[in-house]
């Protein structure tokens, strides 16, 4: 087994959901057996409930997606009392991930969630699209400022491993990846969905009711590896990496660019055995090309 | 039990313009679906490799559980609808289902079917089940024109069918709700199963407030995972505990009354 480690915390493999695409893993339970995973990343929570931004909420494009879901969730209350009882019949890791309207519900909600003992580890969402933070402000993690102030203020409350997930649009990656790594983060996730928009020129309307959202699935996936390099290359911070995987070809690609840990999203929806596939297509491959642990491919590519 | 399986093309045949009926073996699913309940199809590529990236939806049109058969109805609307047009007998389907809540059957001697153009589509299996249980339904077809008017011989198998079209070229020149409404009138203690365009779904659940019957929507809304998962394809509900239902998880069929129209 392709096992991995985070701040101490081990994954039986380095295949995880990713945040969103995934529920709390109950609808995937029905396809197969989720302990195949290396870990549950469960859909964001927020302190209070979203309802969710107005339909159409997805559209589907060349190669990918739009969504603009707006973190629709039942609040962080609900997710302890329904989601994690669920989630203690598997053997797997179960990451929480968080968000807030700000560094108050951010702290609030981290707290809450580090008191369970089934979750393992949180990732901090800070870079959701389709939530806004004030006009013209854009997201917590295009801003290094605001990733320092999230990241240690939640760093103080717990000392479970917390992810960091950030927005693939920024100017440097690697500013914010420092950002999050000085703050206390124990690694950071990327990429979220690249800020998108689709239209109907039949109708003259966006694709979205939002007008505007995310685009994920394999259009993105070379936008990622390039992050996930650049992140690599410059900043010593574990990463955890997401953006089209599809295979685990996808994911050993991530690996080979600096990745120690992949989370499979989009694609849970066109195959919902997605996740089970990828973390024995990972197996196949270290078991063919003998390879030890996850550090005899990791960041290896020859440039 | 939703599944994911792959499943041999028997037939597909265009039998109005544009409009398909593919016939696809699947014992167990035939034996599984309910009235009212879809499957996530994935539509594959063309030649050119288009296609749609995600999976479509589409409404169980018919199953036969002694021949281990389940079909689907569909007009060719997109690159989706296109791709799947040009699959052959033998070719095998890639399809996740039985997915959603189908229509509760209630008791009534005369319920009310109403589909609009290729709403038709999950009705023919409900009023299969409906004539099973001894009622008999009044069948309400409506579409742009004839062509559009897809499948029904096969709906006059099940009981009554009153036609309406657009321009007139088959039945009445107008919108179904009018003879619709014209029966309601005279019937009394009845219930409404329909599935259509919004415009016509909305009328409907309007009728029902005004006479009193109960009516059950089948919705569509743009889907992505089909499982209740992404959010993706939500209904706003009015006097209940969350703004937004899901199509695929909650739905598709909801009593019109929880819609906000």
């Amino acid at each position: 087994m392709v096992k991995i480690k985070i701040a101490g915390l081990v994954f039986k493999n380095p295949v995880m959901s990713a945040s969103g695409t995934f529920g709390s893993g109950a609808e995937f339970a029905e396809f197969f057996d989720l302990s195949l995973m290396g870990a549950v990343v469960c859909k964001t929570v927020t302190l209070n409930p979203r309802a969710g931004n107005k339909p159409p909420r997805v559209a589907d494009v060349s190669a990918g997606m739009l969504n603009s879901i707006g973190l629709e969730n039942k609040g962080v209350e609900y997710f302890i009392n329904t989601a994690l009882p669920f989630l203690r019949k598997f053997d797997t890791k179960v990451v929480a991930s968080a968000a807030g309207n700000n560094v108050d519900e951010y702290i609030e909600t981290v707290k809450l969630l580090a008191a369970q003992p089934e979750v393992h580890a949180i990732e901090v969402n800070m870079s959701c699209p389709n939530v806004t933070h004030g006009v013209n402000r854009g997201l917590f993690s295009q801003n290094p400022d605001a990733v320092k102030e999230i990241m240690s203020a939640v760093r103080k409350e717990t000392k479970k491993p917390l992810f960091a997930k950030v927005s693939p649009q920024v100017a440097d990656i690697t500013v914010i990846a420092s950002a999050a790594r000085d703050a206390g983060a124990d690694a950071l996730s990327l990429i979220n969905t690249i800020p998108a928009m689709g239209v109907d020129l039949k109708t003259r309307r966006p694709l979205l009711g939002n007008v505007t959202g995310g685009l994920s699935g394999p259009a993105v996936k070379p936008v990622a590896l390039k992050l996930v390099w650049d992140v690599f290359k410059t900043v010593k911070i574990p990463l955890i990496a997401m953006g089209g995987i599809m295979n685990a070809t996808d994911a050993l690609e991530f690996i080979l660019c600096g990745a120690t840990a992949v989370q499979v999203g989009t694609a849970n929806f066109v195959n919902p055995q997605a996740c089970a596939e990828i973390a024995a297509g990972i197996e196949k491959y270290f078991e063919e090309h003998k390879l030890q642990s996850i550090e005899d491919l990791r960041g290896k590519l020859k440039v | 039990m939703i599944k994911n399986f792959k499943a041999e093309i028997i037939s597909n045949k265009e039998i109005n313009q544009g409009i398909f009926n593919l016939i696809f073996k699947a014992p167990e699913l035939a034996a599984a679906t309910v009235p009212g309940q879809f499957l996530e199809i994935m539509c594959g590529t063309d030649g050119a490799g288009n296609g749609p990236f995600l999976r479509r939806p589409f409404g169980v049109y018919n199953t036969d559980i002694k021949k281990g058969t389940a079909e689907i109805l569909f007009k060719v609307l997109g690159q989706g609808t296109k791709n799947l047009s040009a699959r052959k007998a033998g070719e095998i389907l890639d399809i996740v289902g039985p997915l959603g809540n189908g229509f509760k059957i209630v008791e009534a001697n005369h319920p009310v079917i109403a589909g609009g153009g290729m709403g038709v589509a999950p009705l023919l299996l409900l009023v299969k089940v409906l004539r099973d249980k001894k009622q008999k339904p009044i069948i309400f077809l409506g579409a742009k024109n004839k062509d559009e008017l897809a499948a029904v011989e096969k709906f006059e198998k099940y009981g009554k069918v009153i036609l309406t079209t657009d321009d007139g070229s088959a039945g009445e020149k107008c919108f179904l709700n009018i003879p619709l409404e014209k029966y309601l009138e005279e019937n009394k203690n009845s219930v409404i199963y329909c599935c259509g365009p919004h415009a016509m779904l909305k009328c409907l659940a309007e009728l029902g407030k005004k006479y009193k019957v109960p009516v059950q929507v089948s919705l569509e809304e743009k889907m992505a995972c089909g499982l209740g998962v992404c959010r993706g394809c939500p209904v706003e509900v009015k006097n209940k505990d969350e703004k937004y239902k899901m199509v695929c998880k909650d739905g598709p069929v909801f009593p019109a009354e929880d819609v906000v129209w």
